[in-house]
């Protein structure tokens, strides 16, 4: 079977305007589209939570193509993880050769809230897991509420050198202290915030790949775990045990270990999300997560969410997952500018849906 | 009467496989072990907390009930692992609603 890589990628600048779907799926898919010769497509897939039908063959059309395969993948937060992993199935099995996965969301999406899960009762935003989880790990390991919102004092900071990011200051744990407190667990800033944006990913075979650049990224694994779609299912309430899964698997399928991880975009919906993350990648012991994004923040290190996470960059829902491809795509290439991480070699994603029920990684090289 | 309908008049039920033993919550009409159709039977109504937070003054949890868990308000403050009781529930803007009081020891 072939390799299987990332051809080209791009993204559109995260806001809080509320825009025609389809306008900017296109406008994502141009930052692709105008340096490519587009017959080397045929497939175009588009994830979103957005409630516009057909727009995987909406977009073909904008795009002025005609697709073997097109189709839109729904996966809540997780739709743009998902919508790699089929393109990059659909690739493995010699079904298509090159697509163009194209995710977007506005503002005001749908996706967030899940009514099937009937074991949120009342409870439905995410604000309420969300302070379940950091409740439950704070309790857990003696973890003080400001040694949680150091992450998000970190992705804030780091945003600042991402032109595309909604927010983007330099800020301190302190800061993010006093922003409204949502519940006695959460500040505002703690939070990823709905918005709209766009980005978009050319995974290719080897051959195309090797005709569209002299400097592919190739996906090394790819893997998904779902535990269910109920969060009442969590066995544990202070770590993401599908992340850890879906991590095991993808290191196993792509010959990696933990140690040889340059750069990381994991999935911050909440502080808490990113201590819980890099324990489940394996990247640190179960209670040193805090420690380690502490360790982070003084260091200035950009190794976990350089771009700024979705704390900072902002969570498109249907856009986040494709987003943290670009930024690993940009990074393993030396394209990161101001948020370089320097000699990377190896990076990871890891994305999820459902309040972590569950999660999807990825391991990139050069 | 449906799941919804029986929650409407108070009364909390899990769908329950009579061949399997398995019990479906969020509850289905079909076992998720043996396919088979499921029947609504009233649900425990003790639990034990496993978690709570608040807002503005409204305390939400997760408690246990049997081999489910189950989110809701918690009407007065009590430690994690207390025991707690289903003391009202129902739907309310097409959402259910729980609520939970800590159960006397």
């Amino acid at each position: 079977m072939t390799d299987v890589g990332i051809a080209a990628a791009g993204q559109i600048k995260f806001t809080m305007e509320s825009r025609p779907i389809h306008d900017i799926l296109f406008d994502a898919a141009r930052t692709i589209l105008t340096d490519l010769d587009s017959t080397v497509i045929d497939g175009i897939l588009v994830s979103t939570n957005d409630t516009h039908r057909y727009l995987g063959v909406i977009l073909s059309e904008m795009c002025g193509i005609q697709p073997r395969i097109s189709h839109t993948v729904e996966s809540m937060c997780g739709s743009g993880g998902n919508a790699i992993m089929s393109a990059y199935s659909h690739i493995k099995s010699g079904l298509a050769r090159s697509i163009l996965v194209v995710g977007a969301e506005l503002p005001n999406s749908p996706g967030g809230i899940l009514k099937w899960d009937m074991s949120r009762g009342q409870f439905q935003s995410p604000i309420y897991w969300g302070s379940i989880l950091t409740k439950s790990y704070k309790r857990r390991y003696d973890i003080s509420d400001e040694s949680v919102s150091t992450v998000a004092a970190k992705n804030h900071s780091l945003a600042a050198d991402n032109p595309d990011a909604l927010y983007g200051y330099r800020c301190t744990p302190g800061d993010i202290m006093q922003s409204k407190e949502i519940t006695a667990d959460l500040h505002l800033l703690d939070c990823s915030r709905a918005c709209a944006g766009a980005s978009a990913i050319l995974i290719s075979d080897a051959d195309t790949c090797r005709t569209v650049t002299d400097d592919a990224v190739w996906i090394r694994s790819i893997s998904q775990c779902v535990l269910s779609a109920t969060f009442g299912r969590y066995s544990t309430y202070d770590r993401i045990e599908s992340a850890g899964r879906a991590a095991r698997d993808a290191y196993k399928m792509a010959d990696i270990t933990s140690d040889m991880i340059d750069v990381v975009e994991v999935h911050d919906a909440f502080s808490i999300c990113e201590i819980m993350a890099t324990e489940s990648l394996q990247m640190v012991e179960y209670g040193q997560g805090a420690a380690y994004a502490h360790d982070l923040y003084v260091t200035e290190s950009r190794k976990v969410n350089p771009r700024g996470g979705i704390l900072g960059s902002g969570h498109p829902l249907g856009a986040t997952g494709i987003s943290q491809m670009v930024e690993i795509f940009r990074q393993l290439r030396g394209e990161a500018k101001d948020r370089q991480v320097p000699d990377a070699y190896t990076g990871v994603t890891q994305g999820m849906s459902a309040a972590g029920t569950s999660s999807l990684v990825a391991v990139m090289q050069r | 009467m449906s799941f919804e309908e029986r929650l409407k008049q108070g009364e909390f039920c899990v769908a329950y496989c009579n061949n399997c033993d398995t019990v479906m919550w969020p509850h289905s009409s079909l076992c998720s072990k043996c396919f088979l159709n499921t029947r609504l039977i009233p649900s425990t109504k003790h639990g034990t907390l496993l978690e709570y937070s608040s807002q503005n003054g409204v305390i939400f949890c997760v408690c246990r009930m049997g081999d489910m868990d189950v989110m809701g308000r918690l009407l007065s403050q009590c430690a994690e692992g207390s025991p707690v009781y289903l003391s009202r529930c129902g739907m309310r803007d097409n959402a259910p609603f729980f609520e939970f009081t800590p159960e006397q020891t």
